[in-house]
């Protein structure tokens, strides 16, 4: 079992309080920059101390503030990758995996340094200084030199990696991988685990796919980014039907039934911009849900179009989409009800 | 008449041996100060910087009363400690400054790999911070150097044992002096040009 239930008072006041357990394959912390997540991975790796709580890696106990337990880094066998360029910089990318791999003889030592270049394909590159290679080859030689020294949890802090890099990691090496990425594309691309930190808490923790389908609350939400956020009013309650009725400031939809609220409660409803949809103003019988709005902005982004309505109402459409659509005099947007999530 | 280059030589040793000293020393201390917090930081640190504030001639005569019954005694091994304790306040501020401003994502890292503090410090913290180091070592030799061959000259002239003024062994010792101050400020600034 490996696990994580910490708490810390920092000398700037931030207060860090967490708990969960990791997991095989990848666990991703998402937050905003200050959240507490690369003080997460101080903590596991060794760095700081906790004021109190417990950390466990393959049930061995890592930190214990009860028991006065705390293992010192180069004890815990943590790969750890820092978010600024961490190879040495007065030693060649060789010299630096053999830095790792020194607790095995030397003839293994080379075995394994030249297996790890390989693999990483940078061979070519062994007998150069860091300051000489690029960015990109710095950071693979970083990863082949958390690696090369077998670590039992690998800890990627907003390092820059991405998808295609973490699976060539998860190819090396068996280690869960906690990683602190403010992408949430590469966290829902390469994560088993996602947890939401804000303020030195979790406020959600789960596959990433869920947490950002199903944001648990308002702050969430709002972390993940989701721009269509409204507060509405519930009009009805059917559980027969298993909907609701909700009214906006200016409209009103047909929701999922909401448990545990009544009728007159105030609730916050999300809609991910990718689940609405747009239709021309003329389009007759109009679907269910559709509300008639006025088009403000059109961003166009590398694979989409962001169309942004009064009312606040922002779209995500295909480059396809749009150009079907573009002459459009009038506008329509469908919020399906399956869209729209009560927080 | 040929030139008496003994107080060259002797001025040479005394130097190197006291900057050696007061590097091996002012390394450790500074070491501790920059990476550790413990009561008493503060005195420590104002007791190591205060020789800075002695006059060269007070803390010489101090050396010498202090080890007038030791078997150094008026040797040239006073000298050494002399010039060791005037110059430790110059090691210690270079050095802990380069330690302090040094980017601790280097050390984690290695510490995260299985090195040992030691392992650490000698080949990550160390190297990542020698020109500063190296700076404030050429300054301090350059400083026991200047003073000790003032000291020796001033003592053969009221002895009688140079006439007349030896005008080219002075100018060798403040050619080697101004290139150990010269290679003081080109190591601050390629230090500074990395940062």
């Amino acid at each position: 079992m490996t696990s994580v239930r910490i708490a810390k008072r920092t000398a700037a006041g931030f207060t860090l309080d967490v708990d969960f357990p990791i997991g095989p394959g990848v666990t991703a912390l998402h937050g905003p920059p200050g959240a507490g997540k690369s003080l997460t991975l101080e903590a596991i790796a060794g760095f700081t101390r906790p004021d109190s709580g417990r950390i466990l890696l393959e049930d061995a106990i890592l930190f214990d503030a009860a028991a006065h337990v705390h293992v010192p880094p180069r004890r815990r066998n943590c790969g750890y990758l820092a978010q600024s360029d961490a190879l040495f910089p007065n030693m060649t990318l060789r010299q630096n995996l053999a830095f790792a791999a020194r607790r095995w003889p030397r003839l293994e030592r080379h075995r394994r340094v030249a297996e790890m270049l390989e693999r990483f394909q940078l061979s070519d590159s062994a007998a150069i200084w860091p300051r000489h290679l690029d960015a990109y080859r710095r950071l693979l030689g970083g990863v082949a030199r958390a690696l090369v020294a077998e670590p039992k949890l690998l800890l990627l802090d907003d390092c820059g990696i991405d998808e295609g890099r973490l699976r060539q990691i998860r190819g090396a090496t068996e280690a869960p991988i906690v990683m602190v990425s403010g992408s949430l594309d590469l966290c829902c691309a390469a994560a088993d685990q996602m947890l939401v930190f804000d303020a030195g808490r979790i406020l959600q923790r789960g596959a990433p796919r869920q947490v950002v389908d199903q944001p648990r609350s308002l702050e969430v939400a709002r972390l993940l980014g989701i721009p269509n956020l409204f507060q509405a009013t519930i009009a009805a309650l059917d559980p027969g039907r298993n909907s609701s009725r909700l009214e906006f400031d200016h409209f009103a939809l047909t929701g999922p039934y909401i448990p545990a609220h009544f009728k007159g409660n105030r609730v916050w409803v999300a809609a991910a911009a990718e689940n609405l949809r747009v239709h021309p103003g003329s389009v007759a019988p109009p679907p269910i849900n559709t509300v008639p709005l006025q088009l403000v902005r059109i961003s166009h982004h590398a694979h989409s179009v962001l169309l942004e309505f009064s009312s606040k109402v922002v779209v995500n459409v295909s480059y396809d989409e749009f150009a079907r659509q573009k002459d459009n005099k009038d506008w329509q947007v469908e919020f399906p009800p399956e869209a729209l999530r009560v927080l | 008449m040929p030139v008496d280059w003994s107080p060259l030589w002797l001025s040479l040793r005394v130097a190197s041996l006291a900057t050696v000293l007061s590097l091996v020393l002012g390394l450790g201390l500074a070491w501790l100060l920059a990476s550790r917090n413990f009561g008493g930081k503060e005195v420590i640190q104002a007791v190591a910087t205060f020789p800075y504030a002695l006059p060269p001639l007070i803390a010489g005569t101090y050396c010498v009363l202090t080890l007038a019954h030791s078997r150094f005694a008026f040797t040239w091994h006073i000298g050494v400690v002399a010039g060791a304790v005037g110059i430790f306040p110059l090691m210690v501020r270079g050095s802990r400054r380069a330690f302090q401003t040094r980017n601790l994502d280097y050390e984690n890292a290695a510490r995260s790999l299985g090195a040992s503090e030691w392992r650490v410090f000698w080949r990550v913290a160390l190297p990542l911070a020698y020109e500063p180091i190296v700076a404030a070592a050429a300054i301090g030799f350059a400083r026991v150097l200047t003073e000790f061959a003032a000291v020796v000259l001033v003592a053969f002239q009221l002895a009688g044992g140079i006439a007349p003024f030896p005008a080219g062994l002075v100018a060798v010792i403040v050619g080697i002096a101004l290139a150990s101050v010269y290679l003081s400020n080109r190591l601050e600034h390629e230090g500074k040009g990395r940062v």
